[in-house]
């Protein structure tokens, strides 16, 4: 059987890269004796996956990996193990039992699956900004927002692209508790998305200044857009110097879909849709 | 979560942050103001380096056993934040806490290996510690170090307050007692050490005054304050009752041994003579099998790690490793853990559990024939035939296996042009095994030898202490010759051939074979930006050359003189439990190449049999070796 999992990165281990995360929930998963599902052949390893790799110094309440089990363990067994071997830091959170595929057909795993990411940046104490209200931050943006085009420079190995990223920008709003209210909800009309969790900001950083900003962009292998550059632009258009490390990320959820984005926290649907 | 002594911004510039943020799985935290005494351990390389040392794992787990102490650790950070701590006068701190290290009642430094020398300097200069011992001011940690550099302490003695000397089990919580015991009556620091010289196996520089003779050689080394005129050696007699850590640290980032280590007897029978391991851990004990199976299921358990190693040196040698080996192989198997087991000689046993454990398609057999020919091998005691090597060959390829690995020294005492010559000799003769005796249909390509040769450095007690290192242009021209012989061999397009740099190994040296006067050049090379000098990518020869310039020190007089077994050596106010006379006497013996037998076979009189423990108590003849 084939768990999707969602679990919290905060606090000191922000600074362990995904490579390392999941090696990590490799040696949980060894420690709490769980029958986990091995692949075929010489070296066998886990059967697990990871939806999405997150950025070194970014915290999440929205991690999400897929691990096989063997079907003598129910999901309470499983939560309750992996809790028990996990440190500070990592904190399993939720458990779904993905269903078993129907003949002939197969489902997606959450790595194929995800197509947008939430985040919340929030501004760091003790740095200059160029905003010193949330209302003159989410003016900024609205006013940034409503350029034709946002271009950016998408630096790959190979070559360095500018891409308008405007339409990956699915959906963005100052505070959670408005989040809901059209009138400040911005973004790409074409997009619905529906939360899949509420708890998503529990372990994220809290600063006193209080000031904050939402971002739905589009994430996974199609098109990936990290919310910094977005931050970089916009200071770019405030005629603000961009300083990084005024500002803190944290994922929130991610998501699947086409246009109808639901988060991944799976709710019973078939065939992994 | 206890907060970082480095700044976001800090940490997201600097290369595998996680290096300096601690909370790994299974460290250890105590609230520092519940404890009496404050232990901060140091591996004197960079964190991937230092997690997997075994010693520092050890005594960790040894001290945080006692409620009154509280034991972190430190490791030499990247040269990238190096340079930020010195920018920005952020002091060197422990990771469990991220308090700082001056802070700390001692500060214990793992010395492995001699090119981390300078590495020791950044610690302590880091840290705000007064690099001399004798600046020291009451509030300092004390700076103590152990592992095997300590048998020879001298070069970096002026750097260090103590040193200790042998296995960490036996006298650490005696030290621990004393110094909670002086810091309760808040006697001085010179007091303390001077109590802390009386502790067996303990060494306090301070204490010790050398004296030079005209030719540079040391006239005496002379003890006061009562402290002892030889330091013995310390030795934990019963391996299967002392501290072994169950739940080792498990680093977030992977460190350059990435499992766990199962250290499955100390010591060594063979007596190699250029070998100083094999005589500063003498006699060999075992761990019993009970103890070994514990450990073993008791650390995959608590740390979730994906292979286990068997570390000794030389596994062949103990005596119940098919028992070990067969439930290793089960329970590791059965909860799909690998088993790494290096040096293990090769014959029909290690290939049959090689095969169970290893894909032979991808892995190699290794020989360490150390020499190239019969004669050579005899005055090194390397008691490894031709015979031996082409038939464990043999059987390995018959088995499926295609790539031999081939390890050699150039420069040990007595060796001659025609013994640099058998060593390309030797591995042609390996490559027609493989052609004459494997048919072509079953073969999995060509077979690939590896030849590879180590700079011989001469080291502390060992029957060759008194030999003369050969010259850097002597070592590569042997190399030459080894070279031009090998693209003689038939087989040379199955031989690939790798050589050690000669200017590390010179400097090793040095620094393996130095007295105090030394310090100044290590002090003069971290002045000049010398570190991570056991790192090829920055090494930098120009650094020392430039050190022995300006302290005015003759390299040679260290490296290239043949000691007369008379000489006062640095070294010799330690006692080993291994005797002068029996380590000159295998010296002669080596001159003549004659062979000295293994412990087993016939005890040599080396004199560690005054501990009554291991292999010295064992019965003898009624073992095949």
């Amino acid at each position: 059987m084939v768990y999707r999992i969602r679990f919290a990165k905060y606090g000191i281990v922000r600074y362990i890269g995904h490579l390392d995360v999941m090696r990590y929930f490799q040696k949980v998963v060894r420690r709490s004796d769980l029958p986990v599902k091995y692949s075929q052949g010489f070296t066998p390893h886990q059967i697990m996956s990871f939806a999405l790799p997150l950025g070194l110094g970014i915290t999440s309440d929205g991690e999400y990996m897929e691990i096989e089990f063997d079907d003598s363990v129910t999901a309470e067994e499983i939560m309750t193990a992996l809790r028990a071997h996990t440190t500070e830091g990592f904190e399993v959170l939720d458990i779904c039992e993905l269903p078993k595929p129907l003949p002939n057909t197969h489902v997606d795993s959450a790595m194929a699956l995800v197509s947008g990411a939430e985040y919340m940046i929030s501004c760091k104490d003790g740095y200059t900004l160029p905003f010193s209200s949330e209302e003159e931050l989410w003016s900024c943006f609205k006013d940034f927002y409503a350029q034709e085009s946002i271009v950016i420079n998408k630096k790959t190995k190979k070559s360095n692209e500018e891409t308008d990223i405007k339409p990956f920008i699915y959906k963005a709003y100052p505070t959670v508790d408005v989040a809901f209210d059209k009138g400040v909800l911005l973004g790409n009309d074409e997009i619905t998305r529906s939360f899949g969790i509420t708890d998503n900001t529990a372990h994220a950083e809290k600063f006193e200044n209080g000031l904050t900003l939402h971002m739905c962009l589009s994430a996974g292998s199609k098109m990936n857009v990290r919310p910094e550059p977005v931050i970089e632009a916009l200071c770019g258009f405030a005629g603000a110097e961009y300083n990084p490390y005024a500002f803190a990320c944290h994922r929130m959820e991610l998501y699947m879909g086409d246009k109808d984005l639901h988060g991944l926290t799976y709710k019973g649907e078939i065939n992994g849709q | 979560m206890r907060k970082l002594a480095l700044s976001d911004e800090i940490l997201n510039t600097i290369d595998k942050p996680a290096r300096y943020i601690g909370h790994e799985v299974n460290s250890v935290w105590k609230d520092p103001s519940s404890v009496d005494i404050r232990f901060c351990m140091c591996f004197p390389d960079v964190y991937e380096v230092g997690m997997s040392h075994l010693g520092i794992m050890i005594l960790y787990d040894m001290f945080n056993k006692r409620e009154d102490t509280f034991c972190e650790r430190v490791y030499s950070p990247w040269p990238d934040l190096d340079a930020i701590m010195r920018r920005d006068g952020i002091p060197l701190f422990a990771v469990e806490s991220q308090d700082p290290v001056k802070n700390f009642d001692f500060l214990g430094i793992t010395l492995q290996y001699e090119m981390c020398y300078t590495n020791v300097l950044q610690i302590l200069d880091l840290s705000g510690i007064h690099l001399f011992a004798h600046e020291r001011g009451e509030d300092e940690p004390i700076v103590i170090g152990g592992g095997p550099c300590a048998y020879n302490p001298e070069p970096i003695a002026d750097f260090f307050d103590i040193f200790y000397i042998g296995e960490g089990e036996t006298q650490y919580y005696e030290l621990l007692d004393l110094y909670k015991e002086h810091k309760s009556k808040g006697t001085s620091r010179k007091e303390f050490l001077k109590a802390a010289a009386q502790i067996p196996g303990l060494y306090v520089p301070s204490l010790y005054e050398v004296t030079y003779k005209e030719d540079g050689t040391i006239a005496s080394v002379c003890p006061t304050e009562g402290a002892p005129a030889r330091v013995k050696r310390q030795v934990v007699t019963d391996l299967s009752d002392t501290f072994y850590p169950e739940k080792p640290i498990v680093p977030y980032i992977k460190a350059i041994q990435d499992r766990i280590t199962l250290e499955i007897q100390r010591g060594c029978i063979r007596g190699c003579r250029f070998c100083q391991a094999g005589m500063i851990y003498r006699p060999i004990r075992e761990r019993s099998l009970d103890f070994l199976k514990k450990y073993a299921i008791d650390m995959i358990k608590n740390t979730g790690y994906e292979e286990i190693n068997l570390s000794s040196l030389s596994s062949s040698d103990y005596t119940k490793l098919k028992e070990l080996l067969d439930f290793l192989i089960e329970e590791m198997g059965n909860r799909k853990v690998n088993i790494s087991l290096p040096s293990l000689r090769i014959d029909a046993f290690a290939l049959d559990v090689m095969g169970k454990v290893q894909d032979v398609k991808k892995s190699s057999v290794t020989f360490a024939p150390e020499a190239g020919t019969q004669r050579m091998r005899d005055v090194i005691n390397k008691g490894l035939t031709e015979e031996q090597i082409l038939t464990g060959a043999l059987d390995a390829f018959k088995l499926g296996w295609n790539k031999v690995k081939l390890y050699f020294m150039l420069g040990q005492p007595f060796e001659t042009d025609e013994d640099v010559i058998g060593i390309p000799v030797l591995a042609d003769r390996i490559a027609r095994e493989y052609y004459e005796n494997i048919p072509k249909e079953t073969r999995n390509g060509k077979v690939a030898i590896t030849i590879s040769t180590s700079y011989f450095v001469p080291k502390p007690f060992t029957p060759f202490q008194w030999a003369a290192q050969i010259r850097p242009d002597e070592y590569l021209r042997r190399k030459s010759v080894l070279m031009d012989t090998l693209r003689q061999q038939l087989n040379f397009k199955s031989i690939k051939y790798n050589w050690h740099d000669s200017d590390t190994s010179i400097l090793e040296g040095l620094l393996a074979r130095g007295d105090r006067r030394v310090s100044k050049v290590i002090l003069e090379a971290y002045r000049q930006g010398a570190l991570f000098d056991a790192w090829t990518d920055y090494f930098d020869m120009e650094k020392w050359l430039k050190a022995l310039e300006i302290t005015g020190t003759d390299i040679d007089f260290y490296t290239q003189r043949e000691r007369s077994t008379d000489e006062v050596l640095p070294w010799d106010f330690i006692d080993t439990g291994v005797s002068k006379k029996f380590l000159a006497s295998e010296y002669e013996k080596a001159r003549k190449g004659v062979v000295t037998p293994n412990c087993r076979q016939q005890c040599g009189g080396c004199g560690c049999n005054s501990w009554n423990a291991g292999v010295c108590v064992e019965t003898r003849g009624n073992l095949e070796v």
